[in-house]
């Protein structure tokens, strides 16, 4: 049991990078008030220009960092268009999304199999020698690329940034009420380009994450709608990073278990497996699985309401374009 | 407000009075060429000849058999366009058509293979739970929004998403024997048919049924005016009477029967059997046509033939030259993301003409 426990906190960890990188970026754009849909896009581009650079310099970093620049260089046009042109956020959002797996399945054609230099699992030092024999979550928490501990590392830079500096308190402000903090002259235009731009560039890492540490490889819809959870993850935060760490994992856990499901005998380690044995076939099946992300999204958008009794965490003026009212 | 000379400023700049006839024409003449220099770019790239391929394209387009390929791809998009037309109305989005799309489709198969039914009643019985079936899906959305004003955006959204790997549960229960990747096929009593020795199949008259019932709906009910009202003011309208509840749970479950009946439609008329991805983003498209069309019901049919024709022309481009398939939904995103840039373009412009500052203005006239 323990052995089929490490397998699955083992994928779950890595699998989790990147729908934390992208939930990150997509917090901060919508903290803003834009709903970024194009994340699932946006990843999709970063994924296929890391591995590129990759295959051509053999070097993941330089790969890494070429990501950050593509996804920015590609959100961008969200940022045109949702912000200056005013136009709907939603639907720019989805197709952009759509423009970006179309372009890289059509692009990367040539890249489809092919091996390249991605990032190695390295043990932290000190503290993960010490540690990575501990049973079940040693290998899970102290063995993985680079690029997982970075994620890990974004999640208090990104809540430090919202949450203790001016320029978070200016992007909530203009999340919450665009007016209002346009005649304490913040520039709405400006701050909303800047956190469009920082989910951009998330977003590039967390397709860099997918293609050259998670899958190291490229095929046609190498993403699969992670994209399309870290924006349901978002809400499962509540618009906090600091809470986006515990829905990675939990999401992660549940793509882990959609591969390991079959190794796991619930006969024995559930109750009432006689009469329940159908209802569990049914729960645990990885097609059923693979559905859960976004219920519990609902769910917790449902619950969430219901108990706080307000508007949720949300930002008030989300998809609400700005215009000022006499320009 | 009034200025001295006697005109009116509309505070509102959203609104556009008169364009010029240059940005009326221009602009989506701009979307067309733009969309076609962007695309060929891409299709150039990869070394295939982009002005050879947009004349196979037209000229495969003009064929018969092409033009009947158009309507066919126009059946699921009219009724998707329609299902997220008329939530639109009342200023909500209904971004889960896809959510519909595939309820419909694994409810109209669920119920083809198990009934015994002759044919025509069979296949009204399957686009009856098809609809039914989306239209119950959609009351989730519409209650969490009417109750709780819980976003609409985003429970739609979900839903597409649990319903497009929920249909993968589906095909394995109703599966064929060797492990193919579809369900069983559907027995012929199950199949719509089809017309002229073309695809064109009964589903055309579901649409064509479908965009009449939201015309009359739309412009001839008093549901339909309630939507409007609804839609131009949601507080203003509440306090005359109509009812939140009614209006948001009534136009999402519309959506949803319309959604589902494009479901049915198409795996009943085209795949004869329940495929993973048998949507290829109709619900996105949808998203799309209902802005293009937002005006009008025959609008919307304007804008489902438009992306119908982008769609074969594509995939014709794609038959004949040595192109990824994932041409056609470039050129479908592109041509979307160019006629937003347009509005917004044109809407820009008016805001700049007809529009000036009041207290700049005040401060001139001052002066």
């Amino acid at each position: 049991m323990s052995a089929v426990l490490e397998s699955i906190l083992s994928l779950a960890v890595p699998a989790s990078t990147p729908l934390l990188l992208g939930c990150m970026g997509a917090i901060i754009s919508e903290r803003s008030g834009v709903l970024n849909l194009g994340i699932e896009g946006t990843m999709a581009v970063g994924a296929l220009a890391a591995f590129i650079t990759a295959g051509m310099t053999g070097s993941p970093w330089l790969g890494l960092f070429v990501a950050l620049i593509a996804g920015m260089v590609f959100v961008s046009l969200l940022a045109i268009f949702s912000v200056s042109l005013k136009s709907d956020q939603v639907i720019t959002g989805v197709m952009l999304s759509l423009l970006g797996v179309a372009l890289t399945t059509y692009f990367g054609r040539p890249w489809t199999g092919r091996s390249v230099e991605t990032f190695d699992t390295v043990v932290i030092p000190v503290i993960g020698e010490a540690l990575i024999d501990l049973p079940v979550v040693g290998r899970a928490l102290f063995q993985n690329t680079p690029i997982d501990y970075l994620a890990i590392a974004v999640v208090p830079a990104v809540w430090y940034f919202l949450f203790r500096t001016d320029i978070g308190m200016e992007i909530t402000a203009v999340g919450d009420d665009p007016e209002t903090a346009d005649t304490m002259s913040i520039d709405v235009t400006r701050t909303r380009y800047l956190c469009v731009l920082l989910s951009g560039l998330l977003a590039g890492a967390a397709g860099a994450a997918v293609s050259l540490s998670f899958a190291e490889l490229w095929t046609a819809n190498l993403i699969n709608n992670r994209g399309w959870i870290a924006v349901a993850l978002v809400i499962v935060a509540q618009w906090n990073p600091a809470r986006a760490v515990g829905g990675a994992y939990l999401f992660g856990i549940i793509y882990a278990m959609q591969f390991r499901v079959q190794s796991i005998d619930f006969g024995t380690i559930m109750p009432l497996s006689g009469e329940l044995g159908s209802v569990y076939n049914f729960i645990f099946h990885p097609v059923i699985m693979s559905t859960y992300p976004y219920v519990i999204t609902i769910l917790v958008l449902v619950l969430t309401t219901r108990t706080t009794r307000k508007e949720l965490a949300a930002p008030q003026a989300l998809v609400e374009p700005y215009m000022r009212e006499d320009s | 407000m009034e200025l001295p000379n006697g005109r009116r400023i509309s505070v509102s700049i959203s609104r556009r009075h008169d364009p010029s006839l240059a940005i009326r024409y221009g602009v989506p003449l701009f979307t067309i060429v733009a969309s076609l220099l962007f695309a060929g770019i891409a299709i150039t790239a990869i070394g295939v000849n982009a002005v050879a391929a947009y004349g196979t394209m037209v000229t495969s387009l003009l064929s018969f058999y092409g033009l009947s390929e158009v309507i066919v791809r126009m059946i699921p998009l009219l009724l998707a366009g329609l299902a997220v037309y008329v939530p639109m109305r009342a200023g909500l989005w209904n971004i889960g058509a896809g959510a519909g799309i595939y309820t419909g489709g694994i409810v109209a198969t669920a119920v083809g293979l198990s009934l015994n039914l002759p044919g025509p009643l069979l296949m009204t019985v399957m686009l009856l739970a098809a609809g039914l079936a989306s239209g119950l899906l959609m009351l989730i959305p519409g209650y969490l929004r009417a109750k709780w004003d819980i976003n609409e955006i985003l429970v739609t959204l979900l839903l597409t998403f649990t319903m497009i790997q929920f249909s993968g549960y589906a095909i394995l229960l109703m599966g064929s024997e060797q492990g193919v990747q579809s369900s069983k096929t559907l027995p012929v009593a199950a199949q719509f048919p089809r017309f002229f020795g073309t695809r064109i199949h009964l589903g055309v008259i579901v649409g064509v049924l479908a965009l009449l019932a939201v015309y009359l709906i739309m412009n001839r009910t008093r549901f339909g005016f309630e939507i409007l009202n609804f839609g131009s003011n949601p507080e203003a309208s509440q306090q005359s009477g109509i009812s939140k509840y009614k209006i948001v749970i009534g136009t999402l479950f519309i959506g949803g029967v319309l959604s589902g009946l494009a479901g049915a439609s198409e795996v009943a008329g085209i795949q004869r059997r329940l495929v993973p991805n048998f949507s290829p983003g109709f619900g996105f498209t949808a998203i799309a046509i209902a802005l293009i069309g937002r005006n009008g019901a025959f609008r919307v049919l304007l804008a489902s033939l438009f992306f119908a024709v982008v769609y074969i022309g594509a995939a014709n481009i794609e038959l004949l030259y040595p192109v990824p398939f994932a041409i056609v939904d470039i050129i479908e995103a592109v041509v979307i993301l160019f006629f937003i840039a347009g509005e917004g373009i044109r809407r820009f412009e008016i805001h700049l003409n007809t529009s000036p500052q009041p207290e700049e203005s005040a401060e001139v006239v001052n002066a």
